[in-house]
């Protein structure tokens, strides 16, 4: 599937600000499933010190830096993007979920165990038993990985609630689980945390989803603006499987991948620090919209 | 696994032996003997009598208070914190000792910033399996944004710090390795210039090394990392600020080296280059020496809360444009986890031996690992592998039943965690105690430098002394004694291990070459004024006490009304307060000693030491004696407050002005005419014109003609002599106006402040605006003008002339100094 996406991002200060400093990964990732044939970053008003790197996970990540008076900030990221449904995988072939436990702990970084790094706590995902015990369930000996992650995909969507006004950006994991609900940011975040405390390999996933549904098919949740969703490290073979808790589903051609990271804090994406007194006001707007012609 | 359990070194050099075995004595040998190299100084402090061992232990601290060598400038509690404690006599390290450890701390940097440029790098030592990669991903203290980054200079550690216990088999073992920001190198340098004083025949007659040469190599070390731009090389010591328990150290060591004391606040980064905000305008910087932490550098790159860091400057290192040493991310290599896998690497990648041993130290990640030193924990100090148990470290020794259990399930829960090292009882050294010289148990902190011809090692150190009986992985690392360490007969000279060339020839450098930070102007501007507020409060309180303690006639009540009145005119006190008559006493005690009386003079001394604290590397230590003794003046024990009697406040408030006058003397005198200086002085200006004006307001307020608050008046401003050589009357409002107010030639006057802020303004720094101080004199004129026809002018008139001198030092602070708060998003 063919997508035009237009991510705008616009910043009102109260005060004016005299100079600031950005990073943004906002470009969609290049992988198998999926290609970015065109990407641009409209910064207005332009920036005097720009540059792009890959960061450590592999994310197009783009500096800039605005100086002299200004009071609104406005980026907007355009691409084109387009993405294959992933082919399908058996749930029940995929590996037991303690032997990839087990793959991801030996001494040696080996391609079957790079994925180990996904395994700790992060800056936003914190280990601990009460995200283990909440996963337990779905997680009895030998039962295949994708098998257990679509049960805990399903329980997390069945259990926690879709509430915007439950919680902020730097809401805790562990009041997310004692609220039962939150976004899809905090049902990535506890996913990664019941993974994690478990032993395996999870990281968070920041994208799109299409907005306007097509005719027959069911509006997603959390598509107003990006979204972000959990992939699992299932194995060797399998390699990483994504899913999505908000959705309760396997991501196919309707979500669009941005950037990977531990959690949020490594793929957030617009972060800025100005200079200048008083608040400021957020306006985002994400237009995920299907190319026919393709 | 089982690799790397090979290759520990409990089967190469012999591990330390545990807490029972006997310990290792620094000066005397196992027969009784004395060391020969501490044969010198063992006679010296033996025959010290008890008169003389007192009087070395109060000349040490003394001088380690008069150099200010505060670590903790300030406190929360509002008052000079703690000055960190030496003790007197060196440890003494035999030269051949000092050989070993020499070779195998340049051994050990090497390694160190080998392994730091393989895991930021190709991570080839995790594909090897000299390293769990789990040690690495389970690591906070690893940087995700620093993989991949090639540091400028090409070195990810320039120092480094290394612990280094003696155990009873007589070998200097490493206990713990600091790469990240080596703390101390400031102090070994204080601890030697106090140590050498008090004992000059022995610091002589052994021939001990000499430290000078390791600085001047650091200095042009951090000077060439970048390469030159055609100019100087600007390099800036950053410190996360003055409220850092090392912020002392941090501007020691900058002077030192002669860079710049800077805050976060005072760089940025423009087109990903970084500069120096001064008043001249940005200059460039090439070079940082940091001392901020990892997650404080750059709130693009790390997310904190609320912010602080440089945002961009990791994005100008990663590109090239700035050193920064050393590199962020190398306190990855400070975990005590990497130390057991170290031997390895060294043998794998250097095809040589580690030449330092170390302290038994296991990271409990590995099964095997685990389960054997679990079987015999309490023989074991269970430490954080990453700094995230704040209950560790912990003698496994001492633990309940219940409380091992606990340990043992959190540690079978994140294994990665936790890292067990011996429980070992350090080498004893004699230490100057109250009651005698004591053996006191010691360890030992050595520095290296990681030069571009090659690592060179400081002849000498920091020694921690410890308490009996409690492991040195235990030991605070901002409190207790510590002490110089001597390498006698020097044979194994510095210099001659130091044919490390320059890489170009670099000339000296005064800091003030850089021009003055907007930050420390701003800092000092407010030292001027606070100084002269703490002036104008204490001649206030002295005159309104002088009238309290005498004959209590009506012409004393009247005065003393009149003093309150001005005391309240000048926002000592709240302006509705009322003093019952038999309070009077306790409220004045209170203005001169209670630190939680707003206004009065501990919270304005407070309010000044916190500016000059930040501002500590621009003013000179005769300077910070003089605010350090400020403090001391009016500190008193809070119950003591009300018990003060008059005359004691007096003699007090006596002490203050002269303290006062000694440092308007200094700066008048002593100071060169810089920038900072010119701020200072403008401070201290415009804080006295609006003093000034406040009195006169108070004394306008009350009609023309003669008024009781006049005389209190005349003395605050030291004109009484003045006033009296003109008018041989009781004072009047008129004459007192054109004295306070009009005459040029009393340096109390608005007038003279007014002359001298027109001149100095014009010598500082930009082309700005100053269209204010015509407006001030346009109300001067207006004052006067009136004062002609009426005999005197309304106290608004002062008002407004108040109010122009305020919006004027406004302006300044708006043009000069960034003011600006920041978000973070």
């Amino acid at each position: 599937m063919k997508y035009r996406l237009v991510h705008r991002t616009k910043y009102t200060y109260e005060g004016a600000v005299t100079v600031s400093h950005h990073l943004a990964r906002l470009a969609p990732r290049t992988l198998p499933g999926q290609s970015c044939p065109w990407h641009e970053l409209e910064i207005v008003p332009p920036p005097v010190g720009r540059g792009v790197h890959l960061d450590s996970f592999g994310n197009a990540t783009a500096y800039f830096e605005i100086e002299g008076k200004h009071e609104t900030l406005e980026v907007t990221a355009r691409s084109l993007v387009e993405v294959l449904p992933p082919a399908y995988r058996e749930p029940r072939a995929t590996p037991p979920w303690e032997a990839v436990r087990a793959a991801c702990q030996i001494e040696k970084l080996t391609p079957g165990s790079e994925a180990g790094a996904f395994r700790f706590a992060s800056p936003m995902v914190p280990l601990g038993k009460e995200f283990a015990d909440y996963a337990r369930v779905e997680f009895p000996p030998g039962r295949p990985i994708l098998e257990a992650v679509l049960g805990l995909t399903a329980r997390i969507f069945k259990d926690f609630k879709f509430d915007p006004k439950a919680t902020e950006v730097t809401t805790h994991v562990s009041e997310v689980l004692k609220k039962r609900a939150g976004v899809c940011q905090d049902f990535a975040h506890l996913m990664l945390a019941c993974l994690r405390s478990l032993g395996l390999p999870a990281r968070y996933v920041s994208g799109y989803l299409e907005t306007i549904a097509p005719p027959g098919k069911v509006r997603l949740t959390g598509a107003d603006a990006s979204h972000a969703w959990v992939a699992v490290f299932c194995g060797e073979s399998s390699g990483w499987i994504d899913t999505d808790p908000t959705n309760n589903l396997l991501p196919g051609d309707r979500h669009i991948t941005v950037a990977w990271g531990r959690d949020f804090s490594d793929v957030s994406p617009l972060r800025g620090v100005t200079l200048g007194a008083g608040g400021q006001k957020l306006d985002v707007a994400v237009d995920v919209t299907r190319e026919l012609d393709g | 696994m089982a690799e790397s359990f090979r290759t520990h070194p409990a089967s190469s050099p012999q591990p330390l032996a545990g807490a029972a075995a006997p310990v290792w004595d620094e000066m005397v040998d196992g027969r009784g003997q004395v060391r020969p190299h501490w044969q010198n100084l063992s006679v010296k402090i033996q025959r010290w009598s008890a008169d003389e061992r007192h009087s070395i232990a109060a000349a040490a601290a003394r001088m380690i208070a008069d150099l200010g060598t505060t670590f903790n400038v300030y406190s929360d509690a509002g008052s000079v914190g703690q000055p960190y404690e030496l003790d007197p006599i060196p440890l003494l390290v035999a030269a051949s000792d000092w050989a070993n450890v020499s070779a195998g701390l340049a051994q050990r940097i090497r390694l160190i910033d080998t392994v730091l440029a393989d895991i930021y790098g190709p991570q080839q030592l995790l594909r090897e399996g000299l390293i769990p990669p789990e040690l690495v991903h389970s690591s906070p203290a690893f940087l995700e944004y620093a993989r991949g980054v090639q540091p400028v200079g090409g070195r990810h550690v320039i120092t480094t710090g290394c612990d280094l216990v003696r155990g009873s088999n007589g070998q200097w073992t490493v206990l713990r390795d600091h790469p990240g920001a080596p703390g101390g190198l400031g102090q070994v340098l204080e601890n030697r210039n106090v140590t050498s004083s008090l004992l000059p025949d022995p610091f002589e007659a052994l021939q001990i090394a000499r430290l000078g040469p390791f600085f001047d190599l650091e200095r042009s070390t951090l000077q060439a990392l970048l390469p030159v731009r055609g100019e100087m090389p600007n390099v800036v010591f950053l410190t996360p600020g003055f409220r850092h328990p090392s912020y002392f150290e941090h501007a020691y060591k900058a002077r030192l080296l002669g860079f710049p004391l800077v805050e976060p606040a005072d760089l940025t980064v423009r087109e990903r280059r970084v500069f120096l905000k001064t008043l001249g305008g940005l200059r460039r910087i090439d070079g940082v020496a940091c001392r901020v932490g990892d997650d404080g550098l750059d709130p693009l790159e790390h997310w904190v809360r609320g912010g602080g860091g440089v945002p961009g400057l990791v994005e100008a290192w990663r590109t090239g444009n700035v050193a920064l040493a050393n590199a962020p991310g190398a306190g990855f290599a400070g975990t005590p986890a990497l130390m057991p896998f170290l031997p390895g690497i060294c043998r794998k990648w250097f095809k040589e031996e580690i030449k330092l041993p170390f302290v038994e130290t296991w990271w409990l990640s590995q099964p095997e690992v685990r389960r054997r030193v679990l079987d015999q924990l309490h023989r074991y100090v269970l430490l954080s592998a990453f700094g995230r148990d704040p209950l560790l470290p912990l003698r496994c020794a001492t633990l309940s039943p219940s409380a091992r259990k606990q340990w043992l399930a959190t540690i079978e829960e994140r294994p990665y965690d936790f890292v067990a090292q011996l429980d070992l009882t350090p080498s004893e050294s004699p230490s100057l105690e109250t009651r005698g010289i004591r053996q006191r148990p010691v360890i030992w902190r050595a520095f290296a430098l990681n030069a571009s011809g090659g690592p060179v090692v400081l002849p000498g150190g920091l020694a921690k002394v410890g308490k009996t009986g409690q492991a040195p992985q235990m030991w605070p690392a901002h409190a207790g004694f510590t002490k110089d360490v001597w390498i006698p007969d020097a044979a194994a000279n510095f210099m001659s291990q130091t044919e490390v060339k320059s890489p170009r020839p670099l000339k000296d450098r005064h800091p003030s070459a850089l021009e003055v930070p907007s930050r420390i102007a701003e800092q000092l501007f407010w030292v001027g004024r606070y100084a002269e507020r703490i002036e104008l409060a204490t001649r206030l309180l002295r005159v309104t006490l002088r009238n309290l303690s005498g004959e209590s006639g009506r012409l004393q009540q009247e005065q003393l009304g009149a003093c309150l009145t001005l005391i309240r005119g000048s926002n000592l006190l709240p302006k509705d307060v009322i003093i019952h008559p038999a309070q009077t006493l306790k409220t004045l005690a209170g203005l001169i000693h209670d630190p939680t009386a707003r206004g009065g003079i501990p919270s304005l001394t407070r309010s000044l030491l916190l500016n000059a604290a930040a501002a500590r590397d621009r003013l000179s230590d005769d300077t910070w004696r003089f605010f350090n003794r400020l403090e001391g003046i009016v500190h008193l024990a809070p119950g003591a407050v009300g018990l003060r009697s008059a005359s004691e406040l007096l003699r007090t408030l006596d002490t203050l002005v002269l303290h006062l006058a000694a440092f308007a003397g200094m700066q008048a005198e002593n100071m060169t005419r810089g920038q900072g200086w010119r701020f200072l002085e403008v401070g201290r200006r415009i804080e006295r014109a609006l003093s000034g004006l406040k009195l006169l307001r108070s004394a306008a307020g009350q009609g023309s003609g003669e008024s009781p608050l006049l005389d209190p008046l005349l003395e605050t401003c030291d004109s009484v002599m003045t006033y009296r050589r003109r008018h041989f009357s009781r004072p009047r409002l008129d004459a007192v106006i054109d004295l306070i107010f009009f005459d040029a030639t009393n340096p109390r006057s608005v007038a003279y402040q007014i002359g001298i802020l027109d001149r100095e303004i014009t010598l500082i720094p930009g082309d700005p605006d100053f269209g204010l101080l015509p407006k001030i004199r346009e109300q001067l004129q207006a004052i006067d003008h009136r004062l002609a026809v009426t005999a005197a002018p309304a106290a608004e008139d002062f008002d407004r002339c108040f109010l122009a001198l305020e919006d004027f030092a406004d302006m300044l602070t708006q043009h000069y100094f960034s003011h600006s708060v920041r978000r973070v998003y």
